[in-house]
């Protein structure tokens, strides 16, 4: 079993200038993060949590300090090498669940597989049904986003996360559009797929039903580290 | 793989904002049918000026002699900068070069002079007058002359033919009625020129009144040179004079300049008001000649073979298209032509103006999916093939739509009949039905353009939609 953290955070600081002042969201992070887990990055509105996330998940670059992934540092690589990175490693899950609004549920599921670089085999149609039918959507494949509920495009974002197989999802508050019982279904579904998948699932969240089920939590205060925890008799 | 997918994304993004697709690609459909229709007007006047001058007057292309003035087959074109115009020189080098060359189909050699018409001493009217030869007249330009009555003078006789107008007005100036058979005094339009007197044989009628054509007469070679002093008496002096001794022009003795060459003096005087024109014309001397090209022979590229071969013979000799043969006279298509590329211009700028703020708008608006496509493993070229693609979606879609709205009002012109009544327009059509040219090759040329303005409109919103970095992007919701 591989046990090289498939993220390592060294260092990171993040600044943010705002007019002739400096806002420093992060302030030196350092963590590792195990391959297969269920982590929770929790902490207040404006911990830095969201911050994040996005150089987790390269949608960003660190001021100082550096992200790898599966052992590659992410500062060294150009847009298009970034761009395919996020396309064969991380599935993203968004708050507002960044559907495509004319493209089809199915479509919308398929669409990593068709906009990555190079040549790449026809898309898997069986699982790309599969993942559909797990996040309950066998009858809504055809429809478009404005005609689904929060809870539904939701569903739609986790099975387009999965498509390409990612060994990482990363999830910016994957419950805070949703009611209650639909948040606790859409978890529970990610926990499922976590499980079968064996993919590790990242959350920014403040969501304390989130942080219930994680394996290992990260807890932001003012751009610091303030809890770095595996789950008591977790077994790795 | 990729293209499939963009490709559904840009149309159903089209069909999607539909009202903002259907105004842009509205004003696109618009302007390219504006501009077909704008081709189809000016390839009528082309065509129309074609045939009202380069199958009546000019030929495809017409030989000159060089001068910096601008020579027209109606001889130099008036203003401040026109000239004599000069008998060709060495001519029988380029009648064996035209007879020799490929491209040629026929040529004619015109004089061309602006003369006084005398109903006895009295002058009566001035008009342009050609002097050619009939028989080639006749090969290269069939059409120009319809006769009302009469004909063209017989070969080696002296004649004049002129417009119905022309003499009516000439008749009524003078207060008589001549007509076919009936002599003429004709005169070149400077003091003291000579006069020479010729039978009328022919009336012509134009099927349309062409404004400063109908003002051109056409008398036989001979008689013009004559007027010119184009003999063979002075092209006898001429080339004498070069070969004087300069030795015996200053030693005091006088050298006997008609004794040597042959040539009696008082017969090169002779002429003046009413006195009979006694000197041979020089059948060598034409200023113009007129060329017609075998058929399917760019003009252009014809033009550059003849100056070519020309000059390697030795003749001084200047080739121009039947544009410049035209003179003045072609000037307003050329304008119009100018003034509808600027429009073109124009409507090419409100395109690029429209689809750019258009596209622009909906880069804006679209900032959250162009971020997620980034964020899920798109790359920048991803993009802006998507904002291109739905460019060429508009640009196709509204050019089919632009072209067969220009087809339908050139097509209804055509079937209902456009008639104008102006003389200049009626010059310009070659008729008083105007017929718009349907050209589907230029009308595909035109869409093609469109087509390629539309994606150059395109390049700075998807520039702009890649700077999107997909952070921002996903932030924007």
């Amino acid at each position: 079993m591989n046990t090289e953290p498939v993220v390592s955070v060294r260092g990171v600081k993040k600044m943010y200038p705002l007019g002739k002042t400096e806002v420093w969201a992060l302030r030196g992070i350092d963590f590792d993060l195990s391959r297969g887990d269920f982590i929770s990055i929790a902490g207040p509105s404006g911990s830095g949590k969201t911050t994040l996330l996005n150089l987790l998940g390269c949608l960003d670059t660190p001021t100082e300090g550096e992200v790898f992934l599966e052992g590659v540092s992410t500062r060294s690589l150009g847009d298009d090498q970034i761009t395919d990175l996020r396309h064969q490693v991380i599935g993203f899950i968004f708050q507002s669940f960044n559907l495509i609004p004319v493209l089809s549920v199915r479509e919308n599921v398929e669409f990593p597989l068709l906009i990555g670089t190079g040549r790449r085999p026809a898309p898997d149609q069986q699982w790309i049904d599969h993942l559909i039918e797990a996040v309950g959507l066998s009858d809504w494949r055809l429809h478009r986003p404005n005609e689904l509920s929060g809870g539904q495009r939701q569903r739609v974002a986790i099975a387009r996360s999965l498509v390409n197989r990612p060994r990482i999802v990363m999830a910016d508050e994957p419950t805070a559009n949703l009611d209650s019982k639909t948040g606790e279904a859409i978890i529970d579904l990610m926990k499922r797929i976590s499980h079968e998948l064996g993919t590790t699932f990242i959350f920014s969240t403040h969501d304390q039903r989130i942080v219930d089920v994680a394996d290992h939590v990260i807890r932001i205060l003012d751009g610091v580290v303030v809890e770095n925890s595996l789950v008591p008799g977790f077994v790795r | 793989m990729k293209w499939p997918v963009l490709w559904t994304v840009a149309h159903r993004n089209l069909a999607e904002h539909r009202r903002r697709t259907l105004s842009v690609g509205g004003i696109m459909a618009l302007g390219l049918a504006l501009v077909i229709v704008g081709n189809g007007f000016l390839d009528a006047a082309t065509e129309g000026l074609r045939q009202s001058y380069r199958d009546k007057y000019t030929g495809d292309l017409f030989l000159a002699a060089p001068t910096k003035a601008s020579i027209t087959v109606f001889g130099s074109d008036p203003g401040p900068d026109a000239e004599t115009v000069l008998p060709l020189s060495g001519f029988s080098t380029v009648e064996t070069v035209l007879n020799a060359s490929p491209v040629v189909a026929h040529w004619s050699g015109q004089n061309v002079a602006p003369v006084l018409l005398l109903v006895g001493e009295k002058a009566s009217g001035m008009i342009q007058v050609l002097g050619i030869d009939p028989d080639r007249y006749q090969a290269a330009f069939p059409q120009t002359l319809t006769f009302e009555q009469g004909g063209y003078w017989k070969p080696g006789d002296r004649g004049l033919i002129l417009n119905a107008d022309t003499l009516a007005s000439l008749n009524k100036r003078a207060g008589t009625t001549r007509g076919i058979g009936d002599t003429l005094n004709v005169s070149l339009a400077v003091a003291g020129g000579k006069i020479v007197e010729l039978p009328l044989t022919g009336i012509t009628t134009e099927p349309v009144e062409q404004g400063p054509l109908s003002r051109i007469g056409w008398c036989d070679s001979d008689s013009l040179r004559l007027l010119k002093g184009y003999t063979l008496e002075a092209s006898a002096t001429t080339a004498n004079a070069e070969i004087i001794d300069e030795d015996a022009l200053f030693s005091g003795d006088s050298p006997d300049l008609a004794g040597s060459s042959g040539i009696n003096l008082d017969s090169i005087t002779s002429g003046g008001i009413g006195r009979p024109v006694a000197l041979t014309a020089d059948p060598q001397a034409w200023e113009i000649v007129t060329v017609g090209l075998k058929n399917g022979v760019d003009s252009e590229a014809a033009r550059q073979i003849l100056s070519k071969a020309l000059a390697q013979a030795g003749a001084e000799v200047q080739v121009q298209d039947w544009l410049v043969g035209a003179g003045r006279s072609a000037t307003p298509v050329v304008a119009m032509k100018s003034a509808f590329s600027l429009v073109i211009l124009i409507i090419a700028l409100v395109a690029v103006f429209i689809v750019t703020n258009a596209l622009l708008i909906s880069v804006s608006e679209r900032t959250s999916e162009i971020g997620t496509m980034r964020a899920l493993g798109g790359r920048r070229r991803v993009i802006r093939n998507l904002i291109l693609l739905e460019v060429l979606f508009l640009g196709v879609g509204a050019g089919a739509v632009g072209v067969a709205l220009a087809w339908l009002v050139l097509g209804l012109t055509n079937l209902v009949g456009l008639t104008v009544d102006s003389v200049f327009l009626q010059m310009l059509f070659s008729g008083k039905q105007v017929k718009p040219v349907l050209s589907p090759l230029g009308s595909l040329l035109a869409w093609a353009q469109m087509v390629a303005v539309a994606l150059m409109a395109g390049l700075y919103p998807a520039q702009t939609a890649l700077r999107l970095s997909p952070l921002k992007a996903i932030q924007s919701d």
